[in-house]
């Protein structure tokens, strides 16, 4: 890369002048008597500053860039829950063999106020431990010497890493609250990056060209009568590469916590602000070096994937399976008899070993025969079957939840491939062979994040939508009768589609009846008599629960007349929703709908006085309805409640008409049917 | 240019793996009765143990487990751990299909090799090697084989021949070689009704288990430890760490750790020693001096898990807790211990296992336990200290190291004490209150909760929430089947002195009660519902038990709107089991107020399996009670 400066030695000299704020090793008496974050009283610690220096370094004796990143951190602890931010955990990465990061000059204090005046403790060596995780990772583990609540906590540190195409994230906001934030970015000209925001919360960087220059000594060495070195007559040349550095200072005061203490909620991470870098460029040209294009648009990010010998080739391989799929599919006669046939055989030919990426580990040869493999293994083998039958299948490239919005285009952006077969006429097939309990256009929840990149042969991409169109769905049916002591007996069938039997199967087809009996009787306050379900292992049908049950404790009686709650057990009796305000979107990952019928018949001798009343509400921009009615038909009260929700994720502007609609339903629910005596 | 012939040697070498057959191994010959409630049937697991000297032990295993399902995954785990003083010799794993056939293989050199600590500790020297096997069909059989050596041998592995619930044993050995004969004791437990054979000499030690069925998990039972066969065993000479040691009882156990372990780690340097002698200062009393000591470590350090030091044994120095201002158990308590010992309060290092409650053998020495705590002798009425909490009351256990038997570290000897009992209606919680019903259906009350014994140590640690989590927990935990309810205003009291916990609370609920034309319905425990209704078993095998036990006193005056009349009242209930006690009472003041008091008292014990249903019934009985409603009618 640098094929020129390799083969002279060069002293560098780099110059570089910063106005560092905030000094080490220094805190205000203010700082340590504040009892209190004033701007959010909740908070446990808070970040009085947090900085960080990322730039490139040039080694001269390897002639490669490095990077170097500086932290420095002042953290207030106000409460004991606080102290945890007491102990730090620094992770890197130390392979047995290969390149090694580092992390070096520890330093760090603890300020405490012991009657009135300002103790300073140093951080000592033997309160930092090292500790191999794994192959890879390396941590550093630091706790503080003598920490008390209204302690400041100082550290310093170095990490440096020979990964120049690496950037780690920067993170704006955090579980606690930042007074001060200031990140200082400095990129070499040679290095291009793409720069990705996530998050709610955006600090917007002051970008500026900054000259730099590598100046170095190219040493002769003198030589004197038949080759003998003569230090005497060394000559230098003196050289100086000019070169442009970019620099991005991030520069914020009071960014507020970002905590999670809410249900239904998509992975924290992904609504803190902060900022992630991905190399796009390397173009040493000018050095006489080469330049290399990684990514810039979503075509080039699709393209550079496809390249890999862990994707495109991937694909491309057959002779492995072959002689299996022909036998497979020679009794298959639709395409779709096709499709089903060979997604079962992957399922049940290799497993998935939990990892998720959109390269294969193992390689698909390899997975085939072991029969285990990562997500790339298994779905790339999928669509490279699905092509051998003679089918329009392609990868797509997706972020699973927990991984972030793909908003720019990145190569990490994406995390996870499935498969994708289309037919004529705008029609298509969706495929995670990952999932034992899947069926095609019904992926599992970790799949389910924005859209995914559908990646063709020819290189070009296109997006395409991943949520399912069929919403998950839960149905009763449930018919009581009231004996004379007033004990109920019945006979409730449940049927589960789509995402709800996908997630049925997945925790409860490997339990044992008896224990699921158990855990029915428990949720329901019921006693169960007979339990069936049915269609455990037929994937297309949905699941069907046939339970016949007593109860004795779904009927109230005072003074001489009957209570019961139209939905009996079926009744949701807690909001979910209690907290006043929320800031994040309410994620409910697909579409559902919830139908619950019930029919129950009225005991001899007694006749309604009342029933609870009629009652259709929705939610703005057709997000959700809910629909109740209880009638009487006959000798029978029949009841139906439908909650429906059409968006998976519901704007975080609708949480207070979401909460009120809740709590609508919650109490239309728990209105009582009366009966009174004839 | 070296890529070339790398990639010919690794497809050698990938093209030589060659599986084979073991019809032993085969799922299909599992008898029956073993797979019956069983998630994985241990096929033959073997110990070998050989002391070769004091200093010198190998062991060696051999396991082979057959999986069933998923839920089998966890009696065959792939690991062994190891330490400074251990090395690994063997470790291979393979894995063979239903009918024997095999279908991976793992050598040494496969497998990984990360540390061993878990969340909660920052440094420990154990590490472990261990393989993440991915199963692609069930049943599968595993066959696991390790050795080990090492210079310890303070700890002699056990024999646990049925490792918890769901998994049958078809066979299971031990077998303990002493080739020097060392003195060495042993104590079997829970033998009876398992068809155990042994065989007993000088040098050799030998158990072997076959054909055990599966035991199912109950709720509310003994612990599967109280039940299940072990041999526990511990040589009278032995070496940990480097460190001789010698023992054959308790008191020589104490001395010989009081010696090697603690002595010498107490000091302090004089600063320390001034700093809280001034705070003693003219205190005479030893129990308040040694309040004032807790009350300093309290404020002065925090809990950090270092495992370090003669294999995790030896506390870390008096001076160094001091400096640095944190430490593990063993560490702060000593820490406490050196400090109290400057002010002249004698105090005594003690051992104990925490959380699940469990004893240390008073009839067997050994190297037992998993924390420490502090005993300070009070003329018969020991206090004990949590060393590792900064909030606990002085003298406050809590449900961590309660009523259990502990060794007390003496240095003329150890001795067994048993530690605090909180048990029945010493964990007691009263709440008296006014409640008010608007004629809109809204409730407004005022609470004052007080909760002792374990429902203080459930509770105190309320005041270090902030405003907003608090008020969270009211509305999500404590309330969360009151929909609408509004904390207005809230007090807490953490009584330390006399560890008693007090809430003030206001409290509104919107549309809590129901309304029509005539009628206004309510149910009238509105802030204390006791809904738990055990698991009904058809078959129920194992006993009952009750750990602790409680007791809750409600009382309310309930005030209704003024346009509606108060005819009828609920007739009061009393249940008495042998379990506890019940009670439902209600009385009317006037035409628009009446009183409600509740009373449930639920106590500890262990009962026969027959008893199990006739609690449930108590249960059910209960449940319904505390959802009474009432009905008032218009004027």
């Amino acid at each position: 890369m640098l094929k020129k400066l390799l083969f002279v030695s060069i002293i560098f000299i780099q110059f570089y002048t910063y106005a560092q704020e905030v000094k080490f090793g220094k805190v205000s008496k203010e700082n340590l008597e504040e009892e209190f974050y004033p701007l959010d009283s909740t908070a446990d610690a808070a970040y009085l500053y947090k900085n960080r220096k990322t730039y490139y370094e040039f080694l001269q004796r390897e002639g490669r860039f490095q990077i170097v990143t500086e932290i420095h951190e002042k953290i207030k602890i106000y409460t004991k829950e606080g102290l945890d931010f007491a102990t730090k955990s620094v992770a890197f990465y130390k392979p047995e063999s290969g390149d090694e990061e580092s992390v070096t000059s520890i330093k760090g204090y603890t300020f405490s106020l012991v009657n009135g005046k300002v103790e300073k403790t140093k951080l000592s060596k033997s309160s930092v431990f090292e500790e191999k995780r794994n192959k890879y990772t390396t941590l550093k583990k630091i706790t503080f010497p003598k920490v008390n609540k209204g302690s400041v906590i100082e550290i310093k540190y170095k990490l440096v890493s020979p990964y120049t195409r690496t950037i780690d994230d920067l993170e704006f906001q955090y579980n606690i609250p930042v007074k001060k934030i200031r990140y200082e970015i400095s990129i070499p000209e040679y290095y291009v990056f793409n720069k990705r925001a996530k998050g709610f919360y955006f600090i917007k960087p002051k970008e500026e060209s900054k000259s730099k220059n590598i100046t170095y000594t190219v040493k002769n060495p003198g030589k004197g009568s038949a080759g003998v070195r003569d230090a005497n007559r060394t000559t230098y040349d003196y050289n100086k590469i000019n070169y442009e550095a970019k620099n991005y200072t991030f520069l914020e005061n009071n960014i507020p916590a970002l905590k999670n203490n809410e249900p239904f909620v998509n992975s924290i991470k992904n609504y803190r602000g902060g900022l992630k870098f991905e190399i796009t460029e390397v173009n040493f040209t000018k050095l006489g070096g080469e330049r290399k294009f990684l990514s810039s648009n979503w075509n080039d990010v699709s393209k550079q994937i496809y390249k890999s010998s862990s994707f495109g080739s991937e694909l491309e391989k057959s002779s492995y399976y072959k002689d299996d799929i022909n036998s497979i599919i020679s009794s298959s006669k639709t395409d779709l008899e096709k499709i089903v046939a060979i997604f079962q055989f992957v399922k049940s030919k290799v497993k998935w070993n939990g990892y998720k990426d959109k390269y294969t580990y193992n390689g698909v040869k390899k997975a085939y025969k072991e029969g285990v493999g990562n997500v790339g293994d298994i779905n790339l083998m999928l669509t490279s079957m699905l092509r051998f039958a003679g089918l329009n299948a392609n990868p797509v490239l997706v972020s699973s939840r927990g991984n972030g919005v793909p908003l720019f285009p990145t190569l990490k952006g994406f995390d996870y491939v499935i498969s994708m077969v289309q037919f004529p006429g705008k029609t298509y097939l969706l495929l995670d062979a990952t999932e034992q309990n899947s069926i095609p256009n019904i992926l599992p929840k970790r799949d389910l994040n924005w859209d995914g990149r559908l990646v063709k042969k020819d290189g070009t991409s296109s997006w395409v939508k991943l949520t399912p169109t069929k919403a998950a769905i839960e149905d009763n049916m449930l018919m009581v009768k009231i004996s004379e002591d007033l004990t109920m007996e019945g006979f409730i069938r449940t049927k589960l589609e789509n995402l709800n039997a996908l997630s049925f199967r997945n925790n409860y087809n490997h339990i044992k009846e008896e224990e699921l009996v158990l855990k029915y009787e428990e949720d329901n306050s019921i006693e169960v008599e007979d339990f069936k379900i049915e269609n455990k292992k037929n994937l297309i049908k949905p699941i069907v629960k046939k339970i016949k049950f007593s109860s004795e404790d779904l009927i109230e009686e005072i003074n001489g007349k009957l209570y019961i709650e139209p939905l009996l057990f079926l009744t949701k009796h807690n909001n979910p929703f209690k907290l006043e305000e929320r800031k994040f979107p309410i994620d409910f990952s697909n579409a559902w709908k919830t139908i619950n019928r019930v029919n129950i018949e009225i005991p001899k001798g007694y006749k309604v006085e009342k029933l609870p009343e009629l009652l259709a509400i929705g939610l703005p921009e057709n997000i959700g309805i809910f629909k109740f009615q209880v009638k009487q038909i006959g000798t029978k009260i029949k009841t139906i409640s439908i909650l429906q929700f059409n968006e998976p994720l519901v704007g975080a502007q609708y949480y207070k008409d979401l909460k009120d609609f809740y709590s609508k339903l919650i109490k239309t629910q728990s209105e009582k049917i009366v009966l009174m005596k004839l | 240019m070296f890529k070339f012939p790398l990639l010919i040697i690794f497809t050698l070498f990938f093209s030589f793996t060659i599986f084979s057959q073991k019809k032993e191994y085969s799922s299909l010959l599992i008898p029956i009765e073993l797979k019956e409630d069983a998630n994985a049937v241990v096929r033959d697991n073997s110990i070998e143990i050989t002391i070769e000297a004091i200093n010198r032990m190998v062991v060696r295993k051999r396991k082979i487990v057959t999986v069933l399902n998923k839920l089998g995954n966890t009696d065959a785990r792939i690991g062994e751990s190891y330490d400074n003083n251990t090395k690994i010799t063997k470790l291979s794993a393979k894995i063979y299909d239903a009918f024997g056939n095999e279908i991976k293989k793992y050598s040494k050199n496969k497998f990984l090799d990360v540390s061993a600590v878990d969340g909660g500790t920052l440094y420990s020297d154990s590490r472990v090697k261990y393989v993440d096997y991915t199963p692609v069909t069930y049943p599968y059989t595993l066959v696991f084989e390790s050795e080990y050596k090492t210079t310890t041998t303070g700890f002699i592995p056990w024999w646990f021949p049925v490792n918890g619930y769901y998994v049958s044993v078809e066979k299971s050995s031990y077998i303990l070689k002493n080739e020097e004969a060392i003195s060495w004791r042993k104590k079997e437990q829970n033998f009876k009704g398992f068809e155990i054979d042994k065989q007993e000499s000088t040098t050799e030690l030998k158990y072997s288990l076959v054909n055990q069925k599966a035991y199912k998990y109950e709720s509310n039972t003994i612990s599967s430890r109280e039940m299940l066969p072990k041999v526990i065993v511990s040589l009278d000479k032995f070496n940990l760490d480097g460190v001789y040691g010698e023992f054959t009882n308790w008191e020589e156990f104490g001395q010989w750790m009081h010696k090697f372990l603690i002595a010498g780690r107490d000091i302090l340097d004089e600063t320390t020693k001034i700093k809280i002698l001034e705070l003693v200062k003219g205190i005479e009393d030893p129990i308040e001096k040694a309040k004032i000591v807790y009350e300093f470590m309290q404020n002065k350090t925090r809990y950090i898990s270092v495992q370090v030091g003669i294999g995790g044994w030896q506390p870390i120095a008096a001076d160094e807790v001091d400096s640095v201002g944190y430490g593990d158990c063993k560490g702060l308590t000593n820490y406490t211990k050196a400090l109290l010992d400057v002010v002249g309060v004698t105090s005594y290092f003690t051992l104990v296992y925490a959380n699940e409650k469990r004893n240390i053998d008073k009839d067997f020495s050994s190297f037992q336990g998993n924390h420490a705590i502090l005993n300070i002798p009070n003329n018969g009425q020991d206090i004990w200290l949590e060393c590792t909490s900064q909030t606990n009351p002085f003298g406050f256990l809590g449900d961590f190291t309660d009523d259990r038997d502990v060794l007390v570290i003496q240095p003329d000897g150890g001795v067994i004490k048993r530690t605090t009992s909180y048990k029945n209606e010493i964990n007691l919680q009263t709440i008296k209150g006014e409640i008010t019903f608007n004629e809109k259906g809204n409730v407004k009350a005022t609470l004052k909760r007080t909760s002792k014994g374990t429902q203080y140590d459930s509770k105190f640690n309320l005041v270090n929430l902030s405003e907003e989590e608090l008020i969270k927990n009211y509305k999500s935990n404590v309330w969360s089947y009151n929909n609408n309810l509004e904390v207005n205003s809230v007090k807490l009291n953490n009584d330390k002195d006399n560890v008693v916990f007090i809430e003030d609370l206001e409290l509104s609920i919107q549309n809590f009660a129901t309304i029509n034309e005539k009628e206004y319905l309510f149910r009238v425990n509105v802030f204390n519902k006791e809904n738990y209704i055990p698991k009904r078993y058809r078959k129920r095998k194992l006993p009952l038990k009750i750990n602790r036990g409680y007791k809750d006193i409600d009382e309310y005056i309930i005030k209704i709107p003024a346009n509606y009349n108060l005819e009828f009242l609920p007739t009061n209930k009393e249940l008495t089991t042998k379990f506890g006690s019940y009670s439902i009472a209600f009385k009317k003041i006037d035409s628009s107020t009446f009183s409600y008091k509740k009373s449930i008292m639920i106590k500890e014990g262990i009962y026969p399996k027959d008893d199990y249903k006739i609690y449930r019934s108590f249960r059910r009985s209960i449940a319904k009670l505390e959802n009474i409603r009432i009905a008032i009618i218009k004027k």
